[in-house]
């Protein structure tokens, strides 16, 4: 098995939990306002325009305008069964316009439509990745404030903030940091004083066997 | 003694009752003369609401008939135009409102209305503008809506109404549509190119020659205007110059516009050529009782029209005279102008004696069939536009004025050289009409 190969894919089931929730929600709402809009605009139309009833009126209609042509041409009898293979290409031209219409006149809604739910899902993300961004952030600082040699301060994250139960157990490790850090410095400064008052060596050693207690607590890398 | 003073009596009566029905008389005339202009007045009234019913709200887009799912005629479109002008002139409709409605459809017909070099398309979906049922790019229906346009650029003259008309006239590129020929193409349809039929007789085309000879831009020859044949026949004593439809609307549709009164074309005078055509139907209705008997001195008007059959090019002679008792009342009121007598003693008794039956909310039905007991169902635009046109042509001659005015119209006049001239022409001289046989 390689080194860096995950033995357990669940390592945090709350917050894997949670995002695998927010992705299905998503998902889901994509697919529904897609699906749905999809339906109204495209299927929708099919259904009424190919209806019996449109289809006899645009029947009706295009025997009209050959009969307008006719008038206007003057058609003869023996052009009417030309006339007639001519009403039905027309008719067959018109129904091609009309699904070209319909799926012309879906496209203009979805792509308003897409475009929102573009709007929607980016908005989204940032305020889901801000739960977890925003505590790496925290942390981040707190690390580099630590580093600098900043013990005097404690992190709260927020309510919803993703890793929230990190917060209380970085507070507890600085905790300790700055008490260890503290004595160490106030016995520090006594030790000098010691030392410039020429106090007895009891005083001094007793000052130091207080600092060792206090570090024996710490493992080091050295040991 | 008593038989004297009772023939006196008598005599003094008979007086009485004659000075009584002698005074009735005058008394009548007026009332009939109202009832008339009355009717004329509600069928123009009627027949405007077509437009205000049908178009849509949006673009103003006019369907080419009331049928579901018809789409937008271009020429209804423009023949719109002229129902909001005669709408407004007779303030069944406030200026203000009339000129919104018309400002709307001018800028849908110039930014939104699909057109091939200025040509529209024949029909187009009254949403959006499109050209549907791949129809043609039409010379005739351009021209019928271009003229429109233009007699509501005249009537809201000075505003964004008649820059908007004119710059709709001037994008026509009217010289493309001879395709190299001296003749006018019926249209131009993008898959195909040209259609293989011209307006080569005379036709509803004369409007086609005034704008684009009129034309500042794309203008064509004035010998376009001669080059179309004059075919001449005569029936019951009537020379027409004749359309091979026979239809009556070929001597409407351009007259609604331009006033030919004055005008003669090498001693032709269109107007009268009108007049002769509008008698030569009546006569031939006559003429044609045994086949027909629903015909009658007050049944006539045969033009293209919806049909028990189908829309067909009825007609009369001279021409092809294809009929099968199918009257169109549109024909009977847009022959107003011509022969004012004959047309109104027709449509008060079709309107007296079937209005249950032809007349409705729009106005008088396209066309009926007493033979076959058929009406139809159905209007039809252009046919309710002319109707309007014609009938304000008869009662103020609104449109021919304002048409008249227009300068590509006195340029037309002067290119193709159509000043009156009044040497003695078999044209010129009304005929006497021949008794129907």
């Amino acid at each position: 098995m390689k080194p860096n190969q995950r033995k357990r894919f669940f390592i945090n089931k709350p917050l894997q939990g949670h995002y695998a929730l927010y992705i299905v929600i998503v998902l889901f709402i994509v697919s529904f306002v897609s699906g749905l809009s999809v339906y109204m605009s495209i299927w929708n139309s099919v259904l009424r325009d190919f209806s019996n009833q449109s289809i006899k009126s645009r029947l009706e209609l295009s025997t009209r305008l050959r009969e307008y042509a006719d008038a206007r041409e003057q058609t003869s009898q023996e052009e009417m069964t030309l006339a007639m293979i001519k009403e039905f290409s027309l008719f067959a031209a018109r129904e091609r316009e009309i699904l070209n219409t319909i799926l012309r006149d879906a496209y203009k809604d979805l792509f308003p439509l897409i475009a929102l739910l573009f709007f929607v899902i980016g908005w989204g993300s940032i305020f889901v990745t801000h739960k977890i961004a925003g505590p790496i952030f925290r942390m981040q600082d707190s690390f580099m404030k630590v580093a600098s040699g900043k013990l005097n301060f404690r992190i709260q994250l927020r309510k919803y903030d993703e890793a929230r139960e990190l917060a209380p157990l970085f507070n507890t490790v600085i905790s300790r940091l700055d008490r260890t850090m503290a004595l160490i410095k106030s016995t520090g400064h006594d030790l000098s004083s010691a030392f410039a008052q020429h106090s007895c060596p009891q005083e001094c050693a007793e000052l130091l066997q207080k600092i060792t207690t206090e570090v024996e607590g710490y493992e080091t890398s050295k040991e | 003694m008593k038989q004297v003073k009772n023939r006196s009596t008598f005599i003094k009566t008979i007086v009485c009752f004659l000075l009584l029905i002698a005074g009735m008389i005058p008394i009548r005339s007026v009332a009939a003369q109202e009832t008339t202009e009355d009717l004329l007045s509600k069928v123009q009234r009627d027949s405007i609401n077509y437009f205000l019913k049908y178009s849509h709200p949006k673009t103003g887009l006019i369907p080419d008939s009331n049928m579901p799912h018809a789409p937008a005629s271009i020429a209804a479109t423009g023949f719109s135009l002229i129902a909001l002008v005669v709408a407004a002139e007779n303030q069944w409709l406030t200026y203000d409102e009339a000129y919104d409605k018309v400002k709307r459809t001018l800028f849908t017909l110039q930014n939104k209305v699909q057109h091939e070099r200025g040509f529209f398309y024949h029909f187009i979906s009254t949403n959006s503008g499109k050209r549907i049922w791949e129809s043609e790019a039409s010379s005739i229906d351009t021209a019928l809506c271009v003229a429109s346009a233009l007699i509501a650029g005249q009537y809201f003259k000075d505003t964004i109404v008649e820059k908007l008309a004119r710059s709709i006239y001037e994008r026509v590129e009217w010289d493309w549509m001879l395709n190299n020929t001296h003749l006018f193409c019926h249209g131009y349809k993008p898959e195909s190119g040209f259609l293989p039929y011209y307006w080569d007789t005379y036709s509803e085309h004369l409007i086609l020659h005034v704008l684009s000879i009129g034309a500042l831009r794309h203008t064509v020859p004035s010998q376009c205007w001669s080059e179309w044949t004059r075919l001449e026949e005569t029936y019951n004593g009537l020379p027409v110059i004749f359309a091979h439809s026979g239809s009556l609307f070929t001597y409407q549709f351009s007259h609604m516009f331009v006033d030919f009164r004055e005008l003669s074309d090498n001693g032709i005078d269109y107007f009268t050529n009108s007049k002769n055509a509008t008698l030569a139907n009546r006569a031939f209705c006559i003429n044609s009782r045994d086949m027909h008997p629903t015909y009658g001195e007050n049944i006539w008007g045969l033009s293209a029209s919806l049909g028990p059959r189908g829309y067909k090019a009825y007609g009369a002679r001279p021409g092809r005279a294809f009929h099968d008792g199918t009257i169109a009342p549109y024909a009977i009121l847009s022959a107003l102008p011509f022969c004012e007598e004959e047309a109104l003693r027709s449509i008060t008794y079709i309107y007296e004696n079937y209005k249950d039956n032809v007349y409705s909310q729009c106005g008088f039905r396209d066309a009926f069939n007493l033979e076959e007991n058929w009406v139809a169902d159905h209007y039809i635009g252009i046919d309710q536009g002319i109707t309007v046109g014609m009938i304000e042509n008869y009662r103020s001659e609104l449109i021919w004025r304002l048409f008249m005015e227009l300068p590509s119209t006195t340029r037309w006049i002067e290119r193709c050289n159509l000043i009156p001239d009044h040497q003695i022409n078999p044209h010129t001289i009304m005929p006497r009409e021949q008794e129907p046989v």
